[in-house]
């Protein structure tokens, strides 16, 4: 089999949300469907010009079937494989999903079965994406403790057992405004009300995921974890960015919560400190980020070594999301999976059949489809068409 | 003053046997004062990348912006990117463009070189060392020099011109005269090529000319740290890149075993990624890509750091003549300073971009530092004008 063309598409939709999308075609008709998580943020165009350029040095002529061989390639023989970011190895991962989709494919089976067999017979999901709305309709963000605990509620009778926020974002009224890293005291006062509203709201069986975007401090991060232990949060996310293992391990050993990062690590490299030194208990890798299922996989199994838990990100479109849920259900040492049930319909409309809307009572059944179990809605796609590689 | 339009240029050489592609960027302000960066993604896969992260970053952050706040702008950069806290060479190649550029911006409104404004001048010259010569391709696309006696034959051309250092990847041209990525773990006529080729080139060169040795992280650690042991009796004057910097204690256990200074950094970026290769002294010489790590703001964070554990800093350089110019003006004022990378005879680099480009200054070894105000270098508009462009904004004056 060989890879005939690789269609690009920039899906720009304009109300916050910007997944690229490729599509990988064979001469023998079978083709693979993979994302680049990069659809918030800036970087959504890189990743274009990124895909375009591996696909035309790279994917042109190759055997889809040699995955291995294909990352290791990707890897060494763009000289910035030993040195990237989240542009490269998201574009690398971004192929590699599409290639497992195809061998997937060819073989009959979903992905799961190619990479070691179904482990998980339903995947815990939890819900997040509750507290603010970015839509083509509109634009909304929770403020006041009250409205926390309203919507978490309404996540709740929805049937999910776990529900994640960020109560540091969403002030002034402002989605994007970043708290500083040294928090006022208002500040400090209002994230911790916004949480312990919803812990009142919800009870004590429900899970509440604490997110912070590594928008904090070290002083501040550890301050407000320990804060935040009363609540009993299920774990505390990025309470500082990942760019130093070290301040992170220094929240993780001051802060009696769990604590969760990866989605700004990319391959077993990345990660490596933050699993040898212990400084976590849940990794977060981006499927469409970290090197794809190829490099994932081996995340998962190196952290297992570690006794940690994977909960795999999944912040960007529909097929991200079944790249996501292909891993889970294949590896020992996953938790529970991120979950957006709140999107614009537009965005699940990019595939067939899209798997956000079909979680129920807080869980989801892995497809039994061949591949990764989306096919990309052409009719949704064509106009975002931005490269065709052939 | 406001930053009010800016040209995204994405520029490769006619032919381009190289596979060459200069990303150069132009900030324009509202009273009339340019300047000049550069992505330095020109070779491996990634310059289309860069240029596309460049203009994502010039739309939502740099139009309209104050350019004298070039702190600000940087953090601003690093933190609502979502990607500045967790980026690569195209995230932080895109930021690195807009940094420079902002200096030069300031240099010309101050009538100062940049360097001024960076701590000043610690020296008029800069130590170079020739790159670029070992490995350039024949009339039939091959690589002209394999044998250990061309490379003693090749280095002849060096030492004429002047230069008193140089450096070359013994590894890099397979024995049956190709390019290529050699296995991590090399077998025995590999090991026996390359310190032939070492040997071939100390002997041509006599004792007092630095020899540096390039791997590209292409060697695995049991390779790297014997290849490292064969090649001391030649006293290089560095080993780069012997294993790939994904892993510091990879790096840290070459460096342990092989009695000669370690140099790395073109695929690190920004403080935090220098952090361990500094703190642990898996490095004695860093060497940050200035269009990559940051930018002027970021790579003199890093010489300084550096600095404190008696590291010293030779910015990389294999990109277009903005890259150069950056590269002059952080030598100039750092105290840590040791040698400049420097690509003599690397072809068509489209040194024409600029007017009056410094690559073509080194006279015995060394570049006087330039004394014009900003980056030292100006965009040549007719040259720019033949490559594809990315306008952005619209200027109102």
């Amino acid at each position: 089999m060989k890879i005939t063309a690789v269609d690009i598409y920039d899906v720009a939709m304009g109300f916050g949300w910007n997944p690229i999308l490729l599509r990988v075609l064979t001469d023998e008709g079978i083709e693979g469907v993979g994302e680049v998580s990069l659809a918030y943020g800036a970087g959504s165009l890189a990743a274009v010009g990124m895909l375009r350029q591996l696909a035309e040095r790279y994917l042109l002529g190759a055997d889809p079937m040699r995955i291995e061989d294909m990352w290791n390639r990707l890897f060494r023989g763009t000289f910035w494989g030993q040195g990237g970011g989240p542009v490269l190895y998201g574009a690398m991962s971004g192929i590699d999903a599409a290639l497992w989709d195809i061998k997937g494919k060819a073989y009959g089976v979903p992905v799961y079965e190619l990479m070691g067999g179904k482990v998980n017979d339903k995947l815990r999901v939890y819900a997040n994406g509750w507290y603010v709305t970015m839509t083509s309709r509109e634009r909304r963000t929770c403020d006041a403790p009250e409205e926390y605990a309203q919507e978490a509620l309404r996540v709740v009778g929805d049937g999910f057992t776990a529900l994640k926020f960020d109560p540091f974002m969403c002030l002034d009224g402002s989605s994007s405004r970043l708290p500083d890293r040294v928090l006022p005291k208002h500040v400090a006062d209002l994230a911790y009300a916004r949480v312990a509203a919803v812990r009142e709201a919800v009870g004590p069986d429900i899970d509440i995921l604490i997110e912070v975007h590594g928008n904090l401090g070290t002083t501040a991060a550890i301050e407000m974890g320990r804060r935040f232990e009363d609540l009993k949060p299920y774990f505390y996310e990025e309470p500082v960015d990942a760019m130093n293992v070290d301040a992170m391990l220094k929240v993780s050993q001051n802060v009696r919560i769990p604590i969760a990062a990866g989605e700004r690590l990319y391959t077993r490299y990345g990660f490596r400190q933050y699993i040898e030194k212990q400084v976590l208990d849940i990794l977060q890798p981006d499927m469409g980020l970290a090197g794809g299922l190829t490099e994932v996989k081996k995340i998962a199994s190196y952290a297992e070594t570690y006794d940690m838990h994977m909960q795999p990100h999944n912040c960007a479109g529909p097929v991200s999301t079944a790249m996501a849920v292909q891993l889970d259900t294949c590896i020992t040492n996953f938790v529970i999976q991120e979950w957006f049930p709140y999107q614009d319909s537009l965005l699940y409309n990019l595939v067939e059949d899209a798997l956000e809307p079909k979680a129920r009572d807080g869980y989801f059944v892995p497809p039994t489809t061949p591949g990764l179990g989306v096919t990309l809605n052409q009719e949704s796609v064509s106009r975002y068409m931005a490269v065709h590689v052939s | 003053m406001k930053i009010v339009e800016a040209e995204i240029y994405d520029a490769s050489p006619a032919g381009n046997a190289q596979g060459l592609s200069l990303v150069l960027l132009r900030l324009r302000t509202d009273n009339g004062i340019d300047g000049l960066g550069e992505v330095a993604l020109a070779y491996g896969t990634g310059s289309a990348a860069g240029s596309a992260m460049l203009r994502q970053l010039v739309e939502r952050y740099i139009i309209g912006a104050d350019p004298t706040r070039i702190e600000q702008l940087w953090q601003r950069m690093l933190r609502e990117t979502f990607w500045g806290l967790g980026g690569g060479p195209v995230v932080y190649g895109g930021m690195s463009a807009i940094d420079v550029a902002l200096w030069d911006i300031k240099g010309k409104m101050l009538g100062v070189p940049v360097y001024e404004l960076l701590g000043g001048k610690v020296r008029d010259r800069v130590r170079l060392y020739a790159n670029g010569w070992s490995n350039l391709a024949g009339p039939d696309g091959r690589p002209q020099i394999c044998t250990p006696q061309e490379y003693a034959q090749g280095v002849r051309r060096v030492l004429d011109d002047g230069y008193g250092a140089l450096k070359f990847d013994p590894f890099y041209i397979s024995a049956d005269r190709r390019r290529w990525t050699p296995s991590p773990v090399l077998d025995k006529v590999a090991m026996d090529l390359a310190e032939a080729r070492v040997q071939a080139v100390r002997e041509a060169a006599g004792p007092d000319v630095e020899i540096c040795i390039e791997v590209h992280g292409v060697l695995g650690v049991t390779s790297a740290i014997e290849m490292g042991r064969r090649l001391v009796p030649y006293r290089p004057m560095f080993y780069e890149e012997p294993v790939h910097a994904l892993n510091v204690d990879a790096m840290l256990k070459v460096a342990r075993n092989v009695p000669i200074a370690i140099a790395a950094g073109e695929r690190l970026y920004t403080r935090f990624g220098f952090r361990q290769y500094v703190e642990r002294q898996a490095l004695d010489i860093v060497q940050p890509d200035i269009s990559l790590a940051g930018g002027l703001t970021e790579a003199k964070k890093i010489s300084d750091y550096a600095d404190v554990y008696g590291i010293h800093v030779q910015p990389h350089l294999c990109a277009g003549p903005v890259h150069t110019a950056a590269c002059i003006q952080l030598d100039a004022c750092i105290p840590n300073f040791i040698i400049q990378e420097w690509r003599p005879y690397a072809g068509d680099l489209l040194l024409d971009l600029v007017n009056e480009p410094l690559d073509g200054r080194a006279e015995g070894g060394y570049v006087a530092v330039p004394d014009t105000p900003g980056l030292g270098v100006t965009l040549n508009e007719a040259a720019a004008s033949e490559h594809p462009c990315v306008r952005i904004g619209v200027r109102d004056v």
